[in-house]
């Protein structure tokens, strides 16, 4: 296997990505500030505000595989690229850089955001380690749905995995406030960061970065796109 | 953001915007946005003495007179509205003239680069100046007793109060209306464009105003600064339509023109609804503010509605007549006032705070904080701000 990379020829691929989803970046920003300007509102505007933000979040990571990856394929992009001096490994990689660069800077943003608001409003800041983890599953959903769908190539699959990853997120909200751990510290002044909670976060990185390993072992496998 | 002439000209300029309308310089709108910046000033000097914001000021004195509040609430509904539109009209000016990412880096360089230098200079200044007048000043206003008794007692005191973007807020929000320029950016507005332009300008001056009623019923009055970190919706759906105005201003509809024969009516107008407004509002501001039925808070919200889309096109029309001219003294306020704006809360409070104690009439207080105020700002940005590196990074690089 040939790992040398073609360095011009990812910067001009992420360039194109970048180009490319830039109108779905501008209408996702405009939702969140959306979601994001409702929080102060009022109770139940909090509520519908973290609602909408999370939902945006989903959608941009969900829209943008669909756009970037998958349509690749059906629009016949990816034949083209074939025809280009890159390896799979070398498309692979401008793929993760550019995905993860239009996904993880909102995500971020966003994550920073709802810590703001623990920090400037009376919300105890207990809840803290549990907004982590969901922050941090999230960012699980979009890594394992990319990965499905830089392998399959499947436009069934990958819908499949993103409506059954976020159709997790319920419950996995439910689950983890059930830990005697993380549910005791809710109404805590401060977080509390205990080996339950510690635990959980490293156990969702350490899938985030399987997802990503299995998805470079399987375009290193392959010698052509074919 | 300066008008000056550059020759570089974006290639993909608005089908609609001339060369000519890229070289000239908007006179007018670069004073009218200084004198609403030095309006500020005068407004926030003027809160020391309001006696409906004693209560809640912190630099609040015990010379109070009702005449503040009577003139300064009605400077406060449109001092920024014609802030915002202005700041729109040049961000469609510098769209044009320097393309998206010329826009979005110009703005970052004027408007998100100050914010983030002054803002923690600012907090700094206002806290030390605080600190030091609850140990010295005698007659505190409530807030600051308040501020020496959590400090006497700590064990006591409330909770801090949630940290604030303070007078910097706009910058804050004008950050937001930039990537929001940036992001409708590529939505195609030709067909609403052409509606907009055939809308009447009677109809618009009773029309607009009813756009803004959403984003006001949000907040109680008068007007709070939507001083937060978080994004606050209001503020987008109240100075974003005046951006909003703003932006489509420059792309050559012409609505000073058009509504310029309207400015007496209007001004008539706004006062008329100013002396019913000043009536409804409480004389004293209270926080939390107590609920207010239906339909009197739908009285006040269409009364600022209307008084600050007519005031805001009055004061352009006004503008437009009388300070369209090159003023070597304008022009020097103009460049000045973004510099004296940052400034001038820390250095209202720490003089304030001094005069606390004086047995000075309110104007007397008043006048001296404002001319010691503008004078300090002046002299600084003469000496250590207009030819240096925090010169250009307000104004740019003079030539």
């Amino acid at each position: 296997m040939n790992y040398a990379l073609n360095i011009p020829l990812i910067k001009i691929l992420i360039t194109k990505d970048w180009h490319l989803q830039r109108k779905t970046i501008a209408m996702y920003l405009v939702g969140g500030l959306f979601s994001l300007s409702f929080i102060s509102g009022g109770e139940w505007q909090f509520f519908m505000g973290t609602t909408l933000l999370i939902s945006a979040l989903i959608g941009l990571g969900n829209h943008q595989i669909t756009s970037s990856i998958i349509n690749e394929r059906k629009e016949y992009t990816l034949p083209f690229i074939m025809s280009l001096p890159v390896t799979p490994i070398d498309y692979l990689v401008a793929k993760l850089i550019a995905s993860m660069s239009l996904f993880v800077l909102p995500w971020f943003v966003v994550c920073a955001a709802t810590l703001v608001v623990f920090w400037i409003t009376p919300i105890p800041d207990g809840f803290i380690p549990i907004t982590v983890i969901i922050g941090i599953y999230l960012f699980l959903c979009y890594a394992v749905s990319w990965t499905v769908g830089m392998i399959s190539e499947s436009e069934a699959v990958s819908i499949f995995t993103m409506v059954f990853m976020n159709c997790l997120i319920g419950p996995v909200i439910f689950t983890f406030t059930r830990f005697s751990g993380i549910s005791s510290h809710v109404s805590a002044a401060s977080p509390v960061w205990n080996s339950e909670s510690v635990g959980v976060v490293v156990g969702q990185l350490v899938v985030i970065l399987l997802a990503l390993a299995t998805a470079f072992y399987w375009q290193a496998r392959k010698k052509t796109f074919l | 953001m300066n008008s000056t002439v550059e020759s570089r000209l974006y290639k993909s300029v608005d089908g609609n915007v001339s060369e000519q309308e890229l070289q000239q310089r908007y006179h007018y709108l670069d004073n009218l946005r200084a004198l609403a910046m030095i309006a500020g000033v005068l407004f926030h000097a003027s809160l020391a003495y309001s006696s409906m914001l004693h209560g809640l000021w912190i630099s609040a004195d015990s010379q109070q007179s009702s005449a503040v509040d009577v003139v300064g609430f009605f400077t406060h509904l449109f001092r920024m509205p014609l802030f915002f539109l202005i700041a729109g009209f040049f961000a469609a000016y510098l769209v044009a003239k320097r393309g998206m990412g010329g826009f979005i880096a110009n703005r970052a360089k004027r408007v998100l680069l100050p914010l983030i230098v002054f803002l923690p200079l600012c907090l700094w200044a206002v806290v030390a100046a605080m600190l030091s007048a609850a140990n010295t000043v005698e007659n505190k206003s409530p807030v600051l007793a308040m501020v020496a008794k959590a400090l006497a007692n700590p064990a006591d005191a409330p909770p801090p109060p949630p940290p604030t973007t303070m007078h910097l807020w706009f910058l804050y929000v004008l950050v937001f209306l930039y990537l929001l320029t940036w992001a409708f950016g590529y939505l195609n507005w030709s067909s609403v464009r052409e509606k907009v332009i055939q809308i009447k300008p009677l109809a618009f001056l009773l029309g607009f105003p009813l756009l803004l009623m959403p984003g006001l019923l949000l907040v109680g009055s008068p007007l709070p600064a939507p001083d937060s970190f978080l994004p606050q919706l209001w503020a987008f759906g109240f100075f974003g339509l005046f951006f909003a105005v703003g932006y489509w201003m420059f792309k050559g509809d012409n609505l000073v023109e058009k509504i310029s024969s309207y400015w007496w009516l209007m001004l008539i107008g706004s006062v008329f609804l100013y002396v019913l407004y000043y009536q409804l509002i409480p004389k004293r501001i209270v926080l939390p503010a107590p609920p207010i039925e239906t339909h009197l808070k739908i009285v006040l919200k269409l009364c600022e509605a209307y008084i600050a889309v007519w005031m805001t096109l009055v004061c352009l029309v006004l503008g437009k007549r009388y300070l369209n001219g090159a003023n070597r003294n304008m022009r020097f306020m103009a460049d000045s006032s973004y510099w004296i704006y940052i400034i001038h809360v820390p250095l209202l409070f720490a003089i304030q705070y001094q005069l606390m104690d004086l047995s000075w009439g309110w104007l007397t207080k008043f006048a001296v904080s404002v001319i010691a105020t503008l004078t300090i700002g002046v002299l600084s940005y003469t000496l250590l701000v207009r030819w240096t590196p925090i010169g250009w990074m307000l104004n740019g690089r003079r030539k």
